[in-house]
């Protein structure tokens, strides 16, 4: 095995996925203050994509499926999972559209990330998945933008946030994603650019 | 009052906009923090729509003379409307006799604490049909249920074939993959404390 084959050892390889890794990292803060402020911006963009008609969803939807669940012990930080729409992994055709956010093409997008709250320092983004699935595997099975909680292994180094596209086993980096843009994409962008597809 | 719907401010944000009636009113009952939910509910409907047209107005009105000024000032576009405490059932009553001169081609939302909607209800009969059915509550941030937690933490034990002790073990050692799923599956037991992030 080449030295860059070579896993956890501090070679060119691990250097190269370690100065990723900060550059993909680099990204100014742009969270709220209060993980009850990110609902709010979440609620606010999903009902303008209700609006909008990108998602076919009633509006009294969004308050359905958007949730902040606290989830800390009592007396530390407290940290919330920020979910939308229920947890699909087998991505099949959806059988009540109102039970998940539903987009205009067929995509159904679902999401979740943890926030840590504390008063003295600033709203912290711990880890998030969004994804569009597309039931009919066209044009691809799904997009998911993940971030990782902070791992120690090597391996994970560049991959922190990273998108899977269309594979649970691919994973390709990622900048890391404010919240409400990586929402923003689900909802708006994993489109075909032309209507027919190349191949 | 009877018929009231709950919703949150950015589904009330998009019934307003897409309001088709002639001269559609709206009433938000609320516990207290008028003037602070009818800004809140000003900024939704701005995130809403395009800036062109008349801007979404937010008045506090002591009268019902003011009042009627202010809807006959500003005929068009979304007026959103407090009442100070000054504003009696007697001024109520006037709005109800002479309601002839509250008629605007774009929506009326009343933002009321409960008495003050009582106090339309009943000193102003002709005004509260005009309202009809539109009577809202708002409903603040939701968490999770015990039965939406168990359906997504069903789908994370499946798909990752671990029970939730065995999560818990293998973070509390340093051996739990830093996958977002992790982070969320831990936050729905409570555990989030024991999610890394920043440090």
């Amino acid at each position: 095995m080449s030295d860059d084959r070579r896993v956890g050892s501090d070679n060119a390889l691990t250097v190269a996925m370690r100065a990723l890794q900060l550059r993909g990292e680099e990204v100014p803060s742009l969270l709220p203050s209060t993980a009850k402020q990110l609902f709010q911006l979440f609620s606010r963009a999903l009902h303008k994509a209700v609006h909008e008609e990108v998602l076919i969803n009633g509006t009294y939807d969004v308050s359905r499926l958007l949730r902040l669940t606290p989830g800390g012990r009592s007396g530390g930080p407290e940290v919330f999972a920020l979910t939308g729409g229920p947890k699909e992994f087998s991505r099949a055709t959806v059988q009540r559209p109102a039970d998940h956010f539903v987009r205009d093409d067929g995509g159904v997008v679902h999401f979740s990330l943890e926030v840590r709250e504390s008063h003295d320092s600033p709203l912290e983004l711990i880890a998030y998945n969004f994804e569009v699935y597309f039931p009919d595997r066209q044009p691809i099975p799904f997009v998911r933008f993940d971030l990782n909680d902070r791992g120690h292994s090597n391996d994970d180094l560049g991959l922190r946030a990273h998108v899977h596209p269309g594979h649970d086993d691919i994973q390709l980096p990622s900048p890391l994603l404010p919240p409400l843009e990586a929402l923003k994409f689900v909802l708006y962008r994993c489109r075909l650019r032309r209507d027919t597809p190349r191949s | 009052m009877p018929g009231v719907t709950a919703a949150d401010l950015g589904e009330l944000a998009v019934r307003v906009v897409e309001s088709v009636s002639p001269n559609p009113w709206f009433v938000l009952m609320v516990e207290g923090h008028a003037a602070e939910v009818a800004s809140g509910l000003q900024e939704e409907i701005s995130a809403l729509v395009v800036p062109i047209g008349p801007p979404a107005r937010r008045v506090s009105v002591a009268s019902s003379r003011e009042f009627a000024r202010v809807a006959r000032d500003h005929a068009l576009g979304v007026l959103i409307v407090t009442t100070s405490p000054a504003f009696t059932p007697t001024e109520w009553a006037n709005v109800d006799v002479n309601r002839s001169q509250f008629q605007r081609d774009g929506a009326t939302v009343l933002v009321l604490e409960e008495d003050a909607a009582e106090q339309l209800e009943n000193t102003a009969p002709n005004l509260a049909s005009w309202i009809g059915g539109s009577i809202w509550r708002l409903v603040g941030v939701r968490a999770l249920s015990a039965a939406e937690t168990e359906q997504r933490l069903v789908v994370l034990r499946q798909r990752a074939g671990l029970s939730d002790d065995e999560v818990v073990r293998r973070s509390e050692s340093g051996r739990l993959p830093p996958d977002p799923e992790f982070a969320e599956w831990l936050t729905l037991l409570g555990r989030g404390d024991l999610l890394v992030g920043r440090s």
